[in-house]
């Protein structure tokens, strides 16, 4: 119990922590409290630690219910990628973690080799919310028939692609094709299509409302909802040069982490 | 005698893990499917329903966990007379 208590202390913390260290620079970012207190090398060694430690617990507890899901349970497989995908994720923000903290004041660069992890990470997310949805309906959960998912598959999709080609024009139009441009448009691509089982998810979390496995897929959603959001935006960003917005970015990435991180965890507390 | 119905009972066990929409979703399509009607339940009837139920729960909580809580299922259907 009371190491239940020092974990929701942690959670809380770091959610708490990270919102008061990134939302007031979008409207504070000349003044003396981002110039003088929360240099940029203090908003790195708050931001950058914090999100490898989530991306850690993550994928500590992933690899846990793995572990703790017998052989031939449905959901097992689907738990191991999303432990490879936060493990994924974990080393690719190390070599962001790298230049931020070890080589700083160096800029990090993009592309970096932490890319070729997070577009690994990003397909082990998408692989693991597909096969949730198949084990939980073939496990006869009323998550709908196969027409009405396939419909809402094609709905979503279509929703999604225009959204997608509105984020994508931009960055296509104009600009050089570089290993850049590439990766955006792979991130912006990947992020779309982990909407789609994401957004799927809901219908089922809905139902789970008031139970403990609610507090699990609320978190994970919302986890994954804000990478996707981020990612998205990230491109979108880097495009139009838009750095004031950049405080958005660090904060979704790290409430994504820490909120896969919780629901991971809290999944894991369930099957001790 | 019996004091509550077999299906507010295990639907009872099971609410705490995936809440009371779920928990009444999950009996009711089984329910359909097995073609029992809230009122007198034949026990076989229950068994059936309860190994139904077993499936979809081990996907959340695995075998070990779902077998403690259909253990717990079973104890409080007999003790409330229904099996």
């Amino acid at each position: 119990m009371r190491q239940r208590r020092i974990w929701n202390f942690l959670f809380c913390f770091f959610l708490l922590l990270i919102a008061v260290t990134f939302l007031p620079k979008l409207v504070l970012a000349d003044s003396p409290l981002y110039s003088d207190i929360l240099t940029l090398r203090v908003i790195l060694l708050i931001g950058s630690p914090t999100k490898l430690l989530f991306l850690a617990v993550a994928t500590a507890m992933g690899w846990r219910c793995y572990m703790a899901f017998e052989r031939g349970n449905p959901v097992r497989p689907a738990w191991l990628l999303m432990a490879l995908g936060t493990g994924c994720f974990f080393l690719g923000q190390s070599v962001l973690a790298w230049y931020q903290i070890i080589r700083y004041p160096a800029p990090t660069p993009y592309p970096s080799l932490g890319d070729p992890l997070f577009l690994a990470g990003s397909g082990c997310f998408i692989l693991a919310l597909g096969n949730f949805i198949r084990a939980y309906g073939r496990a006869g959960l009323p998550i709908g028939s196969r027409l009405s998912v396939a419909t809402v598959i094609a709905v979503l999709g279509l929703i999604l692609s225009g959204l997608a080609v509105g984020v994508l024009l931009p960055i296509w139009s104009g600009a050089e094709w570089t290993t850049g441009t590439l990766l955006d448009t792979a991130y912006v691509f990947l992020d779309f299509v982990l909407l789609i089982p994401g957004l799927l998810l809901v219908r089922t979390v809905f139902m789970l409302r008031g139970g403990l496995l609610w507090r699990v897929w609320v978190s994970l959603v919302v986890g994954f909802v804000c990478l996707a959001a981020g990612d998205i935006f990230a491109a979108y960003f880097s495009l139009t040069g838009n750095e004031l917005l950049d405080p958005i970015l660090d904060l979704l990435f790290a409430y994504g982490y820490i909120f896969i991180a919780l629901g991971t965890r809290q999944q894991a507390l369930l099957l001790e | 005698m019996l004091s509550d119905g077999p299906i507010e009972i295990i639907r009872g066990v099971i609410e705490p893990y995936v809440g009371a929409t779920m928990a009444r979703a999950s009996t009711d399509v089984h329910c359909r499917s097995l073609g029992i009607d809230h009122g007198e339940v034949p026990p076989e009837r229950i068994t059936q329903l309860i190994d139904r139920l077993e499936k979809g729960l081990k996907v959340f909580l695995g075998a070990e966990k779902t077998g403690e809580l259909m253990g717990e299922m079973r104890r409080r259907l007999s003790d409330a007379g229904h099996r």
